[in-house]
């Protein structure tokens, strides 16, 4: 959906202003989540000479100091590229996960995929070994057995061992008459088996349960979301694509021959797109009020990094420092508000 | 529909008023608890919160003035006659002839010993109880009069005239109504520990023993005590209820111990501090304790809050600390440690941190223990400079991607992990200072929050670099073995920093064997130089708490022993 013919309706109506506000904050949201990559976390020093300075006192603090004699301004700032990590991207890899899953088990069916079991115990080796060896380079484990100069790449070198591996066990495993043999894997009831059992989860206690799973860092938290949030945009596609396989064209193109990838391209994902996109505004609300609860309750991140959530968790303990609540409260709900208004925008717009 | 607003508004505003201020004639005295007991067995007690409880519940044979410190008696008439004979000491006591059990039974000798016996037995998990109470080789009741009777212990030390008698004396007849205990000695459980734990007599006991009913019922939990146990929901509330003929009011005259004033105490479970203070700023409450720095400092300069409130701020044992691992290959030399010490601007911490509300410390000694803290030792001052030119004593050389030394053929990089509990906003907030301030020197430093268990665990391993805990330390035995001993140090063991070589393990043991004051004063405060010599510790403040008491309270007794407050001496003012 272009934004041109998005902001069509707006010269009549009264959905002008609100949107254009809403995009302007997303935009301003953005550059600033982009130019705290400039002045990166190390400019928010703590100086314990001047804690709760109130806003508007001092030039150097125009929105006053924390507990630590932090500067709220750039804590604010700091926490958009927070806000934003926590948001966009995991979200953006949710959906490419669900739309691939879920186009594979609407396209594949339940009798569409056929391998041979030793092809199965590869990649199940496979996927196993590269854990394992994860674990024990979070560990500190793997580093000691290698010289200094492989310890950096000790990761790399295990996926190559782990890979190599898997696939003698495959071309052994291959002698064998029964590991020959083909069978069919049934991805749509496994799709949606999966699907019913995460989607039974609440989602803020998976990624709570998850986030046990590795060290708290920003990148651990962006995988732990994706994981969490793929099922709503996998089961639209997967519902999409069974009911528009249905239609005239799309069974013209596949008797022309047209290849998978160009007939999703050119016929399915116009259609798919606009649904995916309002999704996408409504979950990215949610997921700030999420990233924000997490850090809130200090899960996930390390104590180091800034954050909306971990700002509000500080200032709950003093009333009179109402600047510590007033300014990350206000980011984040002008950051909510603006996606809901972008996502029923364009929930009219699809309506229309 | 105006009509309707109008009522509905007044209506609101009616309930609103109705629950905001509870000021009231409460009988009951209100504590803010920060967690709930869990369990108020009188051995296999959950937390410091239940330990509370049951101190209210049962008694010990002595208790500690908590003005002077010094040792009284409880249960028993007087303190202890002492005799030491070669290798062995004998503590003769005599219990007080009013003490009764709620069945009108009178508390004897014979409940004592059934009391050790547990506390020594197989039948629960009671490995720190052995631990704690193995200097107590035997009992012997008084024949004609089992309300006397002999505690034999192992050697001597100063700190056994209170620990001998510092443990809950337990009703037999309520948790061993077979008396399955009294045919079996002392010496004999203790000498058979292994094979009694088979045997299946002692293996219904244990299931006795841990009977729920005993840990949580209203008939069950029972002691000699003052209050009772009338009701408990869980993350709620417990209420305890003065019994109606206790026999310490027949004591005549009454002994300060076992004054009890409160009729009821309802111990409030509120484990959000935030919930806790505007409860005690609603009037919900009429005692809190560790209250938010923040929040204290703005209720002591609310001039509505001063009129309800009184505040204190005791000094307590907590001692908070940070731990280094000496035998990690990046802190093995003490001059790396001492450098990580130089970056705490301590002063500043208490002053900005703590607001003031905390004692710095050079070691394990409390500051106001004149005659064991070393005054002469500076504390290590703030000073980066200081700390680089350490690290490049200790070898290290300063390179574009971060300090590194050649150690075994290989080289090593200085990058520290410092772990801490997570929820603990003061380490949280010293762990960013720290990172910050080895930031500005080269030295990257990452912050790990981890669960109590996780942490425990990864000490117990060796499995760290640095960490930040709260030691409470106690002001009656200064015995560090345990903690500080080269033999602790292997796995499992509680000197987890690898502290100590022959020369502090001799004196280490000469603290715990000698009974001159003055010679362990002196002993302590070598001590002291040789820790801040290591630097396996780095010793930042003992806490005081901050305590907030509703002005409806009177007769208010503070002190540095936990739970820095005495309830039972608290009276709720007429109205």
């Amino acid at each position: 959906m272009d934004l041109k013919a998005s902001l069509l309706p707006f010269k009549k109506g009264r959905y002008i202003p609100q949107t254009i506000w809403a995009l302007l904050w997303q935009f301003a949201f953005f550059i600033i989540a982009c130019l705290a990559y400039i002045f990166d976390e190390d400019s928010v020093t703590s100086n314990l000479q001047e804690t709760y300075l109130p806003p508007f006192v001092s030039n150097a603090h125009v929105l006053g100091t924390d507990h630590l004699g932090r500067d709220v301004l750039s804590s604010l700032l700091l926490s958009c590229k927070t806000a934003w990590w926590l948001t966009f991207p995991p979200l953006l890899l949710a959906n490419i996960l669900g739309v691939s899953l879920g186009a594979a088990a609407a396209t594949l069916g339940n009798h569409h995929l056929k391998c041979t079991i030793a092809s199965l115990v590869r990649w199940f080796l496979f996927s196993f070994l590269v854990w394992y060896s994860w674990e024990l380079q979070r560990q500190q484990l793997l580093s000691p057995l290698l010289s200094a100069e492989f310890s950096n790449y000790s990761f790399l070198l295990s996926l190559l061992v782990s890979w190599v591996l898997s696939y003698v066990l495959y071309k052994i495993l291959l002698l064998l008459p029964l590991f020959r043999k083909k069978s069919t894997i049934p991805v749509d009831s496994c799709f949606q088996k999966i699907s019913d059992l995460w989607s039974t989860l609440p989602k803020l206690l998976l990624i709570v349960l998850l986030s046990v799973f590795a060290a708290p860092s920003l990148a651990s938290m962006v995988v732990w979301i994706s994981l969490s949030y793929w099922v709503y945009p996998g089961r639209l596609t997967r519902t999409a694509l069974l009911s528009l396989r249905q239609e005239p064209y799309i069974e013209a193109a596949i008797a022309l021959g047209t290849p998978p990838l160009p007939l999703f391209r050119r016929h399915l994902w116009p259609t798919l797109k606009g649904s995916l996109l309002v999704n996408f505004c409504f979950t990215a609300s949610g997921l700030l009020g999420v990233g924000a609860t997490l850090s809130f309750l200090g899960i996930g991140l390390p104590s180091a990094v800034p954050s909306w959530g971990k700002m509000l968790s500080v200032a709950r303990l003093s009333l009179e420092a109402w600047w510590l609540f007033a300014f990350p409260a206000v980011f984040l709900l002008l950051s909510v508000l603006s996606l809901q208004v972008i996502g029923s925008r364009l929930s009219f717009k699809r309506r229309d | 529909m105006r009509k309707l607003a109008f009522y509905t508004s007044w209506l609101l505003l009616y309930f609103v008023t109705s629950c905001g201020n509870s000021t009231n004639n409460n009988p009951a005295v209100r504590i803010r608890l920060a967690q709930d007991p869990e369990s108020l067995h009188p051995i296999n007690y959950a937390n410091a919160y239940s330990l509370q409880l049951l101190n209210l519940i049962y008694q010990s044979l002595l208790t500690v003035n908590l003005k002077d410190h010094s040792a009284q008696p409880l249960l028993v008439e007087a303190l202890p006659t002492v005799e030491v004979q070669d290798s062995l000491s004998y503590f003769r006591f005599k219990i007080r002839p009013e003490a009764k059990w709620d069945n009108g039974n009178p508390v004897t000798g014979l409940d004592v010993a059934f009391s050790l016996k547990v506390l020594q037995s197989p039948a629960l998990e009671n490995d720190r109880w052995r631990a704690q109470y193995h200097f107590i080789k035997d009992i012997k009741v008084d024949q004609q009069d089992p309300h006397s009777f002999t505690i034999i212990c192992s050697g001597y030390a100063p700190e056994m005239r209170i620990m001998v008698g510092d443990f809950f004396v337990l009703p037999q007849y309520r948790f061993d109504p077979q008396n399955i205990l009294t045919s079996f000695s002392l010496p004999f459980i203790r000498d058979r520990f292994d094979s009694l734990a088979r045997t299946t007599t002692f293996k219904s006991f244990s299931n006795a023993l841990q009977n729920p009913t005993l840990s949580r019922d209203t008939a069950g939990v029972k002691g000699s005590g003052p209050y009772k146990l009338i009701s408990w929901s869980s993350g709620q509330h417990v209420l305890l209820q003065r019994k109606n003929n206790w026999w310490g009011d027949q004591v005549n005259p009454i002994p300060t111990p076992l004054i009890a004033r409160p009729d009821q105490l309802l111990f409030q479970i509120i484990p959000d501090d935030a919930a806790a203070t505007l409860a005690l700023k609603a009037g919900q409450l009429d005692l809190m304790d560790n209250i938010p720095l923040v929040a204290y400092q703005e209720m002591k300069r609310d001039r509505d809050m001063k009129e309800k409130i009184q505040f204190f701020s005791p000094a307590t044992y907590d001692l908070v600390f940070l731990g280094m691992n000496g035998a990690s290959p990046v802190l093995e030399d003490k001059k790396t440690r001492r450098a990580i010490a130089h970056l705490f601007d301590i002063p500043q911490i208490i002053k900005t941190l703590q607001g003031g509300y905390a004692t710095a410390t050079i070691g394990v000694v409390h500051p106001t223990v004149n005659a064991f803290y070393h005054h002469q030792l500076q504390p290590i001052p703030y000073n980066t400079s200081k700390a680089v030119q350490l690290l490049k004593a200790a070898g290290w050389k300063k390179k574009p991607s971060g300090w590194t030394k050649h150690k075994g053929g290989r080289e090593i990089k200085l990058a520290l992990e410092l772990i801490h509990r997570a929820g603990n906003s003061d380490f949280e907030n010293m762990g960013l200072l720290l990172q910050q301030a080895a930031r500005s020197i080269g030295v990257p430093i990452s912050i790990g929050t981890l669960e109590s268990s996780q942490i425990s665990e990864r000490l117990n391993q060796g499995n760290f670099q640095l960490y930040f805990r709260t030691l409470t330390t106690s002001p009656f035995s200064y015995n560090l073995l345990p903690l500080l001993h080269t033999s602790s140090a292997k796995e499992g063991g509680a000197n987890v920093t690898h502290f100590g070589n022959k020369e502090t393990d001799r004196l280490l043991e000469r603290i715990a064997k000698t009974e001159s004051p003055a010679e362990q004063g002196e002993l302590l405060k070598q001590l002291q130089e040789r820790m801040q010599e290591e630097s396996n510790f780095v010793f930042l403040y003992f806490l005081q708490n901050k305590i907030a008491i509703s002005k409806r309270i009177d007769s208010v007794v503070v002190s540095s022993i936990k739970p820095n407050y005495d309830l039972s001496k608290l009276i709720i003012k007429k109205e």
